[in-house]
């Protein structure tokens, strides 16, 4: 297994590469000169010239490129563009608060999602299994900045239970976690209900019923670990679209994790900050698909071969 | 597949309808205001902080190396120049207790003693030299010294700087945030600015977390005991979403709005436990038009586009009322602003205009870029209008950094921007003076009067000559109308009723450390 696993952290590589390369041509093929965002609209020629040595910016792109990837090797992610600050240590300022956003909300998905979509598998054609659907598309139809201001304006305006915005306390998690994880609920419930219908259709189920042993030790011990599969595919699937859903939560709650930090180097052109950002994205990817594929192995054991 | 029962699919639906309406009518209370318990200063604390909610952070505190808005009111908090702006927009003194031109070219300036750096080191003469040196070599801070040709200390409280040529800008470009004053020590250290805040100025630096708050206590040592802070620490707290920040202050988790959307003021101003303050801006809303292409090359053509917007109604739609109509290719902020010549809205005036130019409109197309929702609908508004006179207006979007290179390069038709600048001389001479075009001059205006009255205030040192100067500019740059202006914005903060000192002057500076708790 710890084949398997350097393996895959190795074909990281060819990932970071890849998208490095396609995000630094696409940020310089867009219109915007650094140099004149940062100097602003009283910039005179000469400083912007000035600058734009002072930043290498009259380097050939992939000079820079290289220059870039030989930096990397050694560890350094480059100087921001915005704030002159190494960009290591813009993101790492920021990261964590990003993973603990995640983390809540994909824990907050789980709680919510796997419930659901069990509840509308057994239940299937019935008032519950209607409800849980309807909530379930109710989740991922809702725009999760206007539900962040509603939370906002109830629990903390209203109810006064939690605070509005910032990362100072374990509650401040709570509003954008759940606001975040909302809008995957409906794809984890979803695939849980199908997978769940499948299996429980199955003979070992009917055989498992005929033998007197109850609902719910039907369902707990021999149903859901067998269609866990399929929902933990989609799981880490959502894991990838909470970091790009996070930005408008992070806005609304005013969360200082990374996605607010690229979407703010992205308009003001700080290619170094957006490659960084990029870099643990890609590992954030495919961290998480190797976590997913090696719970595979711990739900089904026969899956483990693929280890050897 | 059995089809679900048509009774449980409605349940379902009415259900779902409910809960959403419910959720929606959750809204604050109408007495809700900063909340009692939680006390004035947001979150129990005692009366000695005050929170302060901006919707963008300092990108740096390096006071040189930047060209940030927040970095800048930063700056103000923890650094000081030579002089500063006063309420009236001219400069007074700062460090500098009191200056004096020699000549036409020498300036003498005698700082106050007993001045200290945050770090406890004394503040002299040899610190201004430095700072105002250094900043000959950074390029966002070069232009506010280039006129400088030389500084020397005369002794340890007096700076004599001479200037290349009479230069009548010279204070107001000292009262820029990019020539605070630095310690020697550090600048010769060659210490990270970023990291080592070390300024002379009211409050002291104390922490930053990105992206959440931004930490200041205050500096017991500052030279001025009139303005000394009367509250030990300030708390600024980034909130990026313009009704949060207003959810904020209504609950009492901030005290101090930096920045709110126009359309939360009604609502705040109904609330007595909040206080708004408004003041105009000396900041302008307009148009800029590629003077080169055809056919707005045309004078009585552009004179015809002035004449036909209903300033109004973009004011009522895009600011909520938040804004004062601009006819004038000038901001109405500065004493020698003058409407002479300007266009006003008249759509008979707009036809009589348009007759005179020998323009057809209908072969006209005029793509005219945006580059946020405000100006969106003032696009719109401008769109239906010029629509009346039979022109055809495409809207585009763009972000901002691709709008700066696209009118550097004079590579549009027309586009919304809003500028302010510090001085009357400062505005007209970025947009319009001929030197500028490729850089600052969008308009690509070339106009040799316009040149030559620019080039003459900028070496008058009499004030009232010099007014009467960009007076006479200002009246010839409306007959001209280069750009089309449609309104300045009004400044508007909202506060905690328990808060006193709330200032802002007209290019929407202010001195937070005059706050207090009453």
């Amino acid at each position: 297994m710890l084949k398997y696993i350097l393996k895959r952290l190795i074909s990281l590589l060819p990932v970071i590469i890849g998208a490095t390369l396609i995000v630094y041509l696409i940020l310089n093929m867009a219109q915007g000169d650094p140099a004149r965002i940062i100097l602003g609209e009283n910039a005179t020629p000469e400083a912007i010239a000035q600058l734009r040595e002072e930043m290498g910016l009259n380097d050939p792109v992939l000079v820079r490129y290289g220059r870039y990837m030989l930096n990397l090797v050694h560890g350094d992610m480059g100087t921001s563009y915005r704030t002159n600050a190494p960009v290591s240590d813009e993101i790492f300022a920021r990261l964590p608060y990003t993973l603990w956003l995640a983390a809540a909300s994909i824990i907050i998905c789980i709680l919510l999602a796997l419930p659901l979509g069990t509840i509308a598998a057994i239940k299937q054609n019935s008032f519950l299994d209607g409800l849980c659907m309807v909530l379930s598309l109710l989740g991922v139809s809702m725009p999760s900045f206007w539900l962040g201001l509603l939370l906002i304006l109830l629990f903390s305006l209203t109810l006064g239970w939690l605070p509005p915005f910032g990362a100072d306390e374990w509650k401040s998690v709570i509003l954008p976690a759940f606001a975040l994880a909302v809008s995957s609920m409906a794809s984890v419930a979803r695939t849980t209900r199908a997978s769940m219908l499948e299996v429980i259709r199955q003979d070992y189920i009917r055989t498992a019923r005929s033998k007197g042993i109850s609902q719910g030790r039907v369902i707990r011990r021999h149903a859901l670990r067998n269609a866990m599969i399929p929902t933990m595919t989609s799981i880490g699937i959502q894991v990838g679209f909470l970091l790009s859903g996070s930005v408008l939560v992070e806005t609304v709650f005013s969360w200082p994790g990374i996605g607010r930090l690229m979407i703010t180097s992205i308009q003001q052109r700080d290619i170094p900050t957006v490659l960084g950002c990029i870099i643990i994205f890609a590992i954030f990817f495919s961290i998480v698909n190797l976590i997913v594929d090696l719970l595979y192995g711990f739900i089904d054991p026969r899956m483990k071969s693929q280890y050897a | 597949m059995k089809k679900r029962p048509f009774r449980v699919r409605v349940s379902c639906l009415l259900l779902a309808v409910g809960f959403t309406l419910g959720l929606s009518a959750c809204g604050p209370k109408q007495s809700a205001g900063p909340s009692e318990s939680n006390g004035p200063t947001g979150g129990g604390a005692v009366k000695d902080t005050v929170v302060i909610a901006a919707g963008r952070e300092a990108p740096t505190f390096d006071t040189m190396n930047q060209n940030w808005m927040m970095t800048c009111v930063s700056t103000l908090l923890t650094h000081n120049c030579l002089v500063r702006v006063g309420d009236d927009l001219q400069p007074e003194p700062d460090l500098a207790e009191s200056y004096e031109a020699v000549s036409d070219t020498e300036w003498v300036f005698h700082l106050r003693q007993g001045v200290k750096f945050h770090d406890g080191s004394d503040m002299d003469a040899e610190d201004v030299k430095a700072t105002l040196e250094k900043a000959a070599t950074v390029a966002q801070a070069k232009q506010y010294v280039e006129k400088i040709a030389s500084v020397e200390v005369v002794d340890p409280y007096t700076v004599k700087i001479t200037t290349n040529g009479p230069c009548s800008s010279l204070l107001m470009d000292l009262t820029n945030q990019q020539v605070s004053i630095l310690s020697k020590d550090d600048i010769d250290a060659g210490v990270d600015f970023n990291t080592h805040v070390n300024g002379t100025g009211p409050y002291k630096f104390v922490g930053y977390t990105p992206g959440d708050k931004i930490e200041y206590e205050v500096n017991e040592n500052y030279f001025n005991p009139d303005e000394k802070p009367a509250i030990a620490h300030m708390i600024w707290r980034i909130i990026p979403e313009g009704s949060a920040r207003t959810i904020a202050l209504e609950s009492g988790a901030v005290d101090y709005l930096y920045d709110l959307e126009t359309v939360d003021v009604p609502k705040l101003e109904a609330n007595s436990n909040v206080e708004v303050l408004r003041q105009d801006s000396a900041g302008l809303v307009y148009v800029m038009i590629n003077n080169e292409k055809p056919p707005f090359d045309n004078v009585m053509f552009r004179r015809a586009i002035s004449a036909a917007i209903d300033r109004e109604s973009i004011i009522k739609v895009t600011m909520n009322g938040f804004a004062n109509p601009a006819i004038s290719n000038a901001p109405a902020g500065y004493t020698c602003s003058t409407n002479d010549n300007a266009v006003g809205y008249d759509l008979d005036k707009a036809k009589e205009y348009l007759a005179q130019s020998g323009v057809d409109p209908s072969t006209v197309e005029m793509p005219l870029v945006y580059t946020s929702d405000a100006d969106l609908r003032t696009a719109t508004i401008i769109q239906a209008n010029l629509g009346e006179l039979g022109i055809k207006v495409t809207l585009e979007s763009m972000d901002n950094a691709t709008w700066l290179s696209s009118y550097a390069s004079g590579d549009y038709t027309a586009g919304i921007i809003q500028l302010a600048q510090r001085t009357m001389e400062q505005w007209v001479t970025t947009l319009y003076h001929s030197k500028n075009i490729g850089a600052t001059n969008g308009t690509r205006l070339n106009d040799p009067e316009i040149d030559a009255l620019l080039d003459q205030a900028a070496v008058t040192l009499d004030d009232t000559q010099r007014q009467a100067l960009m007076t006479q500019c200002v009246a010839r740059l409306n007959e001209l109308c280069p750009t089309i202006p449609l309104y300045s914005a009004i400044y508007v903060k909202a506060y905690n009723s328990g808060l006193g000192g709330a200032n802002c002057n007209a290019t929407g500076a202010a001195y937070y450390h005059w706050l207090f708790w009453k």
